[in-house]
């Protein structure tokens, strides 16, 4: 009797990723452009993974902030960064270096400010010349007169900030004793009053605000009206 | 000042503008608070807090908010409201525990430098720290006479028998989790301050004196035994100061203790998880009565 081999089952080739052809490819130095900004981010976030695994050893929440306001006050990103260099200054820390930054950071971001204020804007008025281009806005310009809409301001954040970054560039400012940029704080207070009147108040978001500003000495110096008038609309019956 | 979404009922109120509020009047006109404002803002945060310790942004709302507590906690110590030591004291517990490699973050709300710098003057501030990011000087001065009435040392002491430790060491663990070791009064914790003569006094001062709550953990022969009984003699004497909401019994069996009648209320151990016997401290210490 022979003994019938059982059937294997035709083996199934696996299947082959197909080539996709892209229809545009990159230029060559965009593409190193992108991987020198990989190498950076990767780089960056390794030093932030080794100081993060450094003051977790810390041994009181206390101090593991300490040392996570200092990484991140010695590595300005972003505008909203500031905030851990307030945190230290308050601490009684120097941060000298970090000040200096911040200055430059400040100046770089005013002068592109002023450079795109005038980006693509044609006047219409016969006394600046119709058609002709209006000229970028420069350091001679009265800022406190100046509407955002023709010179935004040279600070921004995301959305999560948007109640209270303006509150940590004043509180910068009196922490570090940065100065030279005081008519852009005025324009913050000039708004705040016409926006109060204009606008009116809506409770909720505006406490967000008013309790951000309330946290800067130099804030309750600069608006202590305008943040009053607010006050009074959250002190309102309901 | 565009909007936030307004997500929740007008019914529940907004605890972070109830705080903000708040800290908002006493740093800009601390001589013309609107103390009905002030005294609602209060009524509702305390009134609010999660036996955990944290306040959500809406009161109705069962979802912790960082922000909240920090800017509770501010408002509380900068008002130096009356009990507000054991209620920012929790919140300050929970808000160390929220830290996450160094900092704080909390979805959908401000960016965590931010956030974390609200918290660290938080603490700063729950700790009586003079060190903030702005000045505080001028709403302490203008509160500064005010102090509470129920500052205590402890917010809760354990009286138990011996035969128990093993559960009570367990209980006090997790009492330690949410509201700090250095708020809960058991034995084992305190070994080097207990070694002392005149300790009969020393623990019945503990009880009577330096404890929010007492928590008296019943068991057979428990008033027979010789430490229980000083412990009970101090119960007793609050019992009949009619200090009763500072004491609450939990029962691990159904003996009779002399001086315990069947009209008190108390929580049976068994069939309880030491994890549930804590929330329900925690939500006792949390009554407007103890506060």
């Amino acid at each position: 009797m022979t003994k019938k081999r059982p059937r294997r089952a035709p083996m199934k080739r696996p299947k082959q990723p197909r080539k996709r052809e892209s229809r545009f490819e990159l230029p060559p130095e965009t593409l190193r452009a992108i991987e020198a900004m990989q190498q950076q981010f990767d780089k960056r976030r390794a030093k932030y993974i080794d100081a993060v695994a450094r003051l977790n050893r810390l041994s009181t929440a206390e101090a593991r902030a300490l040392g996570w306001m200092e990484f991140i006050a010695a590595n300005i990103d972003t505008f909203g960064d500031q905030e851990a260099l307030v945190h230290l200054r308050s601490r009684g820390h120097a941060c000298e270096r970090e000040i200096d930054d911040v200055v430059e950071y400040r100046r770089t971001a005013e002068t592109r400010a002023f450079k795109n204020s005038s980006a693509s804007r044609i006047s219409y008025s016969d006394a600046v010349g119709n058609g002709s281009v209006i000229p970028p806005f420069d350091h001679t310009a009265d800022i406190r007169r100046v509407s955002s809409l023709e010179l935004p301001d040279f600070w921004g954040g995301s959305d999560h900030q948007e109640f209270t970054i303006d509150a940590t560039m004043l509180r910068t400012v009196e922490w570090c004793q940065i100065g030279g940029f005081d008519e852009w704080w005025e324009r913050i207070a000039i708004q705040a009053r016409e926006s109060v009147l204009r606008d009116g108040v809506n409770p909720v978001p505006s406490s967000y605000w008013l309790f951000a500003m309330c946290r800067s000495d130099y804030a309750r110096c600069l608006m202590g009206d305008a943040l009053e008038r607010v006050l009074d609309v959250l002190e309102l019956p309901s | 000042m565009p909007g936030r979404d307004a997500t929740a009922c007008d019914i529940c109120a907004h605890l972070g503008t109830a705080s903000f509020a708040v800290v908002a009047s006493l740093l800009l006109r601390p001589d013309r608070l609107n103390n009905e404002v002030i005294a609602a803002a209060v009524r509702d945060l305390m009134r609010h807090q999660h036996t955990d310790g944290w306040w959500p942004v809406y009161s109705a709302l069962e979802r912790p908010s960082i922000e909240t507590t920090a800017a509770a906690v501010h408002a509380l110590v900068l008002l130096k409201a009356d009990g507000y030591q054991r209620v920012v004291r929790r919140a300050s517990h929970w808000l160390k525990s929220q830290q996450k490699d160094g900092h704080w973050s909390d979805e959908g709300h401000p960016d965590s430098v931010y956030l974390s710098a609200l918290v660290a003057d938080a603490l700063a501030l729950a700790a009586n720290e003079s060190e903030l990011t702005f000045s505080a000087s001028a709403v302490a001065t203008k509160n500064a006479p005010r102090e509470s009435k129920t500052r205590r040392r402890f917010d809760v002491a354990l009286s138990f028998p011996g035969e128990l430790r093993r559960d009570v060491a367990t209980l006090a663990r997790e009492l330690a989790k949410s509201l700090g070791k250095s708020q809960v009064f058991y034995d084992d914790y305190y070994k080097a301050e207990l070694a002392r003569p005149n300790l009969d006094l020393y623990l019945q001062s503990i009880y009577l004196e330096h404890s929010e709550l007492v928590v008296v953990i019943v068991a057979a022969k428990y008033d027979e035994k010789e430490w229980c009984g000083i412990e009970w003699r101090a119960i007793r004497e609050m019992i009949k100061k009619r200090e009763g909401p500072r004491i609450m019994f939990l029962r691990a069996d159904d003996a009779s203790v002399s001086g315990m009648f069947s009209v008190d209320g108390y929580i049976d151990m068994r069939g309880r998880t030491p994890q549930e016997l804590a929330s329900l401290i925690r939500e006792r210490l949390a009554l407007p009565e103890l506060t």
